[in-house]
């Protein structure tokens, strides 16, 4: 394949095509002339015996009477009788001299043909004709031989009807021209009157060299006759067999004398050039478009341009060299064909060559582009009534909605208006039905509007409930329509994505905490035992306190590390939820009286204020103590000693709050939002005992249990509430 | 004098412990890991075994389930894990108690008297059984008659509320008892009930008194918002022969 991509193949093959094509083709119009144009085989290598020479006397016959027709008798134009006798008689006087040795000239033919010295071999087709012609003229004789019927018969005919032949004669000028340019003389006459001759072309100069011909071998022809509107008419063609005229006729005999030796060579000959060429065309368009190393379609800059230029560009060139070859075969363009100049071989061969040549080469290089354009793929893109249409398109998708709506509304009622106006002024009932059918379609575009809207609506409703994974289907949807769901679309799917990472960071987060919480308990461990240990050996009051110290901080950092698991579990909802009914003064009473002890240590007092009957909330008992574990732990590290705390339980409307106030002992210097914000403690100095973690976790775990944690700070009044779904 | 396996990949953490546990007059054998403590537990006459959980070529939880093929004797697992999952998994596959590092040795010193004794002396008694007046669940017993509890073999001083509170509990072993329903049940009019919100109190210090770790006790359970409970207990997590 790649052999075929290379410039030395494309060049090589592209002018071996054309040269070999064209010799093909110029082979194969010399095998039509061989068997003289018909095709016909011939075994006598006798020019009039081939087909096309019938053919031609044929043409000649016809030609002279649809010429003889299209002169004398204009439709619808009636005869005058009276003029016809006024006509042949003009006409006899230019007939007369020719007109009367005809009758003996019918019988001279066979002998003075036979006498033909350069036609001898050709005397017993000759023979053949003639005695064709013979019989029909014999036909004819009695008609001709009894002068006096024949005017008797023309009357007849004029007494039938009212339409007669006419006689037209050409004039001297007109004579000679048609003898110089034709080698057949003809003349019309009626059938059984054959010395009235209708009309003629010339009048042969002599009656040596010629056969006659009587047309028989023709559709609408019978026995030697036309007829036409009941008239029956009689054509008679002479040929000069000297070939005086260089007519079409000559130049096929020409041909045909030169090549019929060749003629089966000829077809051996086009056969091969023209397969060698096939094959090499077939490689060129296998390799069009292709260059050595390019995986894709490399179009020339003749193949960019669009192909409605292209394909004029290509008719252009065709009908220059359509243009030439006329020209040449007129003979104008200095005789290209002229079958006159074949002896030497020269200015006509070339020619013809030259001019196959090129159109092979204009075919070639056509089919090659197309090719390549195929081979790139999306052809029409490079059609100028494509890039019209896009721009249009593109124009239109720039307009906004609204104008297009707009227009199409006005476009709409314009074509209404134009149907009701017709069914009003011209009572039409098609317009009716293109009403109805109109306004039918218009209404099915409305409702697809309308389905599109809601299709589109519904996609923005799921996607503001948290439905990331809503995608909008765009099947039905078409432009803007596609265009905004797409857009959802890409907005689902953004969000869902940044939502995904950011689970996972959380968990992955989660994870990290958990392992090396997990993997400082085994240190903590020793760090706590040994300096158990040391406390128990002797010391002195001063090793003693700091061993306290080292007791102390061990102790925190062990408490720190499993708070820290806590928080970020609860934080992420990585932990098991089991919520059930809780009675939440019952918790609130187990959970004071779990802390009754440490409170009195404070010398602080729990006031509870509760509903006389249980409430229950919707949530996890041991979460819920966790809650109250750690609001009632920073109750006791940093409550005022001697000051009062309340436990408030109430049903506040679809929620069960539950709210611990007491009073610090230290200023609160921090915000209440800072406060559930990890490792925030309310005393800047971080002296005091406890991890900072305990409301964190606290609030964590409300929301876990869909509650709302709440805190407020009032002076020195601190207040924290939970708020959890009633039961 | 009772031989003590202790095992764990910590050396610093094997020496502690062999520490405390020799001030409490017991013997110690020690193991590095789960496989060594299996040689070991083979070999010697082992009345406990300290294990960790996560340990290298053979954790806790496969020794113990390999120990337990043979062997009747208490294994308690040293867990730096505090899930509730990994408690319930290791007590499942037959250990007879967790302590989660880091712990108290104090309270790892309670939990190793408590398993030795029950392994020792007592025999595997239910709450339905028993003589007239007596109730028991695990390891521990209250003698209505005589008005004394032990726990562990060991005897408890309670006072009567406390006493009251407990006979009431140990009565349904399973049933959730509200604070209201036992402030009902049991002040009778009693004076040492200042209100119903005493009744938590009271059961804080019965814990105190009755459980290893009050925080996580073994036999009185609270039930958040519901009550309290004592815990059913089986006949195997009774221990003893």
């Amino acid at each position: 394949m790649n052999i075929f991509r290379s410039m030395a193949y494309k060049a090589t093959a592209f002018v071996l095509t054309a040269v070999l094509g064209s010799a093909g083709l110029v082979s194969g119009l010399l095998i039509f002339m061989a068997h003289g144009v018909g095709c016909y085989e011939t075994d006598t290598g006798n020019y009039f015996d081939t087909k096309h020479f019938e053919n031609t006397m044929n043409g000649h016959a016809y030609d002279a009477l649809s010429n003889y027709d299209m002169l004398v008798r204009p439709k619808g134009e009636a005869y005058t009788p009276s003029a016809a006798p006024a006509d042949p008689a003009e006409a006899e006087t230019g007939l007369e001299g020719p007109l009367e040795p005809e009758s003996a000239d019918s019988a001279d033919i066979t002998p003075e043909t036979e006498s033909e010295g350069p036609l001898e071999p050709e005397s017993a087709d000759s023979a053949d004709i003639t005695s064709e012609t013979g019989s029909e003229g014999q036909a004819e004789t009695p008609p001709v031989s009894a002068n006096g019927e024949k005017t008797a018969t023309a009357a007849a005919r004029q007494s039938q009807g009212d339409e007669m032949p006419n006689h037209v004669t050409p004039s001297a000028e007109e004579q000679r021209h048609a003898a110089e340019t034709s080698n057949f003389a003809y003349e019309i006459t009626l059938a059984g009157a054959p010395g009235d001759v209708l009309a003629f072309n010339y009048k042969p100069r002599s009656r040596e060299n010629e056969t006659e011909f009587k047309i028989n071998n023709w559709s609408g022809w019978q026995d030697g006759e036309y007829k036409a509107d009941g008239v029956a008419y009689v054509v008679r063609i002479w040929l000069d067999e000297t070939l005086p005229a260089y007519d079409q006729f000559a130049m096929d005999k020409q041909g045909f004398d030169l090549f019929y030796p060749w003629r089966y060579r000829l077809i051996l000959y086009a056969a091969g050039a023209l397969l060698a060429a096939l094959l090499l065309f077939i490689g060129l368009l296998v390799g069009a478009g292709r260059r050595p190393g390019r995986e894709e379609a490399v179009l020339n800059p003749l193949d960019r341009t669009p192909l409605e230029v292209y394909l004029g560009l290509v008719a252009l060139a065709l009908f220059m060299l359509a243009e030439l070859w006329d020209k040449g075969l007129d003979g104008i363009a200095g005789n290209m064909f002229d079958m006159r100049h074949l002896n030497d071989l020269g200015f006509s061969a070339a020619g013809a060559g030259a001019l196959l040549c090129a159109l092979v080469m204009v075919a070639t290089a056509f089919c090659m582009g197309l090719s390549a354009r195929l081979k790139e793929g999306k052809w029409w893109r490079r059609t100028l009534v494509f890039k019209v249409l896009n721009l249009l398109w593109r124009g239109l998708r720039l307009i906004p909605i609204m104008w297009k709506g707009v227009a199409l509304l006005c476009a709409l009622q314009l074509a209404n208006l134009l149907i009701v106006a017709a069914i009003t002024e011209r009572h039409s009932v098609p317009a009716v039905f293109l009403y109805l059918i109109f306004n039918l379609a218009l209404l099915m575009a409305v409702c697809y509007l309308g389905m599109g809207l809601a299709k589109l609506k519904d996609a923005g409703k799921k996607l503001a409930a948290g439905d990331l994974a809503f995608r909008t289907d765009g099947k039905w949807l078409k432009l803007d329509f596609l265009e905004h769901a797409e857009n959802l679309n890409a907005i689902g799917q953004g969000m869902a994505a940044a939502v995904e990472q950011r689970m996972r960071g959380e968990r992955m987060k989660t994870e990290l905490i958990t392992n090396v919480s997990h993997d400082l308990k085994t240190p903590i461990t020793s760090i706590v035992n040994y300096v158990d240990l040391l406390g128990q050996e002797e010391l002195t009051d001063k090793a003693r306190e700091y061993v306290e110290v080292l007791e102390r901080q061990a102790r925190r950092l062990s408490k720190l590390t499993s708070d820290l698991v806590e928080a970020s579990k609860a934080s992420t909802g990585n932990m098991p939820l089991e919520t059930h009914s809780v009675g939440i003064r019952e918790l609130v009473e187990q959970a004071l009286g779990e802390y009754g002890e440490r409170l009195a240590e404070r010398s602080l007092e729990a006031v509870a204020i509760m509903p006389e009957d249980e409430v229950y909330a919707l949530a996890d008992g041991r979460h819920l103590w966790r809650i109250m574990d750690n609001l009632l732990s920073n109750v006791c590290k940093y409550s005022m000693p001697g000051t009062r705390v309340y436990a408030n339980v109430a049903k506040d409307g679809q929620f069960v709050k539950i709210t611990v106030s007491n009073i610090s002992n230290e200023r609160l210097d921090v915000s209440p939002d800072e406060l559930t914000e990890r490792f925030v403690r309310g005393d800047a100095a971080r002296s005091a005992e406890g991890s900072g973690l305990g409301l964190n976790i606290a609030r964590s775990l409300t929301e876990l249990q869909k509650g709302v944690f709440n805190i407020t700070v009032d002076g020195d009044l601190f207040k924290a509430s939970v708020s959890l779904p009633a039961a | 004098m009772y031989n003590i396996l202790v095992c764990d990949d910590d050396r610093d953490i094997v020496n502690a412990l062999k520490i405390y546990l020799s001030a409490e007059g017991y013997n110690t054998f020690e193991a590095y890991t789960g496989r060594e403590a299996l040689e070991v537990a083979g070999r010697e006459d082992i009345h406990l075994i300290l294990m960790d959980v996560m340990m290298p070529e053979m954790d806790g939880i496969a020794a113990t389930l390999r120990l337990r093929e043979r062997h009747n004797i208490p294994i308690i697992l040293l867990t730096a894990k505090s899930e509730d999952t990994d408690k319930v998994l290791g007590l499942n596959t037959g250990a007879d108690d967790y302590v989660t590092k880091p712990f108290n040795p104090l309270e790892l010193q309670a939990r190793v008297r408590s398993q030795l004794r029950r392994y020792t002396k007592l025999g595997g008694m239910t709450a339905s059984e028993g003589s007239e007046g007596r109730l028991a669940v695990g390891g521990v017993e209250l003698d209505d008659k005589a008005k004394r509890v032990s726990v562990d073999g060991e005897e408890v001083a309670l006072t009567p509320t406390e006493f009251a509170i407990l006979r009431l509990l140990l009565g349904t072993p399973g049933k959730v008892f509200s604070t209201g329903e036992i402030y009902e049940r049991v002040s009778g009019g009693d004076s040492a009930f200042a209100s119903r919100s005493a009744v938590a109190v009271h059961i804080r210090h019965l814990r105190e008194k009755i459980e290893i770790n009050p925080s996580e006790p073994r036999y009185l359970k609270v039930v958040w918002g519901q009550g309290y409970k004592i815990e059913r207990l089986g006949a195997a997590t009774g221990g003893g022969k």
